[in-house]
């Protein structure tokens, strides 16, 4: 649905770097990193919001630099967005916000926005500005769903939401999914940045990884969750690992501890039947990427 | 387009009734003023363009709406025309308010008694005369959109607002410099010809160079 290649903009002091992803079908992509790593700046290359220095951003097959205004357009009315604001002027109310969505989507189902509206607690008749900031967000999502998009972008989507309201839009965006497996249309593709990892975690597929506008890693999200584990190491169990086969093959990444190492393994259940004496366990995803930002290979 | 006009005139409508109780005031006072209320018809439109101009422009800086609105299924073109179609529509009201205020002065013009002031307001008032000032503003509005929005696009609303007083302090200067210099008689033309002048220097690549030169160094 997306692809990415070679990606570069350059803003001065801050200059992305040769990053590529892609949003195969029927996925969920999370894109992580620290601020300021260039998730956004990958968003706003998408959207046409800003052009790229050079690579390609292939969308629903099509190279972006060759299409026309009208290609283009029609490409965007498949493509659901929400910003990490509620995005909308605040006079406007619910419901003319609503209107407007309705005139630029071709697709724009009002029935299904209603229902979005009730089941997220979005009031219609209040103005954007009476608005919390995360019945704002609600807002935002409801639209973006409402206007039956095939690829959904959630730039920080669910900032600012409490957890309840957290599971629930989680949960809202796999039925989505659900259900365009089953009925063949809907949004068959989602590109999610985030800094929340346990909504990564539940939701993504892959998980891509920035830093300083360089592509850190790009994995399966079971890699991290259902292989890759930590083993807490002392000194010596670090050299008996760095002497190993294992540690022959450069894929251990370790984080110094005041008491210990803790070691990042590709495959825990491996690492186990050769080390059974050095404890570890399953690794979660923001374990995953501290090793990565802040750990050393060994 | 649709969805454009849409978001634009709902999020005017509030300052637009607002600046309509403004203008008719305006226009009855220098009505009484000058006597005359011809010359006062200029500040219909103009003030309504205005409005709309600085509202909608400021909205756009707001809660990243400017981003939103390029991320819809919107061309490019479509926002820009949208936005003077838009305010294009606000100086028509003001044009239709005007006419309205018009109206009110010749109907009680036509109850008072013979002679009074509401009535001498309206003594150069004639159709042909009147849609020529309509014009005249509804020009103006335009003008003024055609200096300010290109800039206001290129820069944002927050950093227009720093140059754009100087380019019309220019535009003044220069048409009154270029006015005193004309022989007698030929003021209007030569306001016009200096007022078009400036407008087309800011929208030439060297005035867009100059004001991006000015922004970059944080003047």
């Amino acid at each position: 649905m997306l692809q990415i290649a070679g990606l570069r903009k350059c803003y001065g002091d801050f200059s992305l770097d040769d990053v590529s992803l892609q949003v195969p079908e029927g996925c969920v992509v999370g894109l992580v990193g620290a601020n300021g790593a260039g998730k956004s700046t990958i968003i706003k290359c998408i959207l046409g919001l800003t052009r790229p220095d050079s690579g390609s951003i292939r969308l629903f097959g099509e190279e972006l630099a060759s299409m026309s205004q009208a290609d283009f357009v029609r490409a965007r009315s498949k493509i659901g967005v929400v910003f990490d604001a509620c995005a909308f002027p605040d006079v406007l109310s619910v419901r003319e916000v609503a209107r407007i969505a309705s005139r630029a989507y071709p697709a724009f189902d009002c029935g299904l926005f209603d229902s979005l509206a009730e089941r997220l607690g979005v009031p219609r008749g209040k103005r954007v500005k009476e608005l919390s900031r995360g019945t704002g967000m609600k807002l935002s999502i409801a639209l973006a769903l409402a206007a039956r998009p095939e690829l959904l972008i959630l730039d920080e989507a669910t900032a600012g939401l409490d957890p309840l309201a957290r599971d629930e839009v989680i949960g809202l965006l796999r039925d989505c999914m659900l259900q365009a497996e089953e009925e063949g249309c809907g949004v068959r593709g989602i590109l999610m940045s985030s800094h929340i990892s346990d909504d990564l975690e539940k939701l993504a597929d892959y998980v891509v990884c920035l830093d300083g506008g360089k592509l850190v890693f790009s994995v399966e999200a079971c890699q991290i969750t259902d292989s890759a584990g930590v083993a807490h190491c002392t000194r010596l169990d670090l050299e008996r690992v760095r002497c190993s086969d294992l540690g022959q093959l450069g894929a251990l990444r370790v984080l110094q501890r005041p008491y210990c190492v803790d070691m990042l393994v590709p495959d825990r259940q491996a690492f186990a039947s050769v080390f059974p004496d050095i404890a570890i366990e399953r690794v979660g995803l923001d374990e995953y990427l501290a090793f990565f930002l802040k750990g050393d290979v060994l | 387009m649709r969805s454009v006009l849409l978001s634009d005139l709902s999020m005017v409508r509030k300052n637009l009734v607002n600046g309509v109780f403004i203008t008719v005031c305006l226009v009855i006072f220098f009505a009484v003023i000058d006597g005359n209320v011809l010359p006062a018809i200029i500040i219909g439109p103009v003030s309504l363009g205005y409005v709309g101009l600085m509202v909608l422009f400021s909205f756009d800086e707001q809660n990243k709406w400017q981003e939103m609105r390029l991320a819809l299924p919107v061309s490019r073109t479509e926002v820009v025309m949208g936005r003077y179609i838009s305010i294009l529509l606000c100086s028509l009201l003001g044009a239709v308010v005007v006419l309205a205020v018009i109206a009110v002065l010749a109907l009680l013009a036509a109850v008072l008694p013979a002679g009074s002031a509401m009535a001498a307001c309206l003594d150069e008032c004639n159709p042909g005369s009147i849609v020529l000032m309509i014009g005249i503003s509804l020009v103006l509005s335009l003008a003024a959109t055609a200096l300010a929005a290109p800039v206001v696009f290129r820069v944002g609303f927050t950093g227009a607002v720093r140059y754009l007083p100087f380019a019309f302090f220019a535009l003044i200067a220069f048409g009154a410099c270029i006015a005193k210099l004309a022989p007698g008689g030929q003021g209007a033309g030569v306001w016009i010809g200096g007022l078009l002048d400036a407008v087309a220097l800011h929208l030439t690549p060297l005035g867009l160079g100059f004001l991006r030169c000015m922004r970059q160094a944080r003047l």
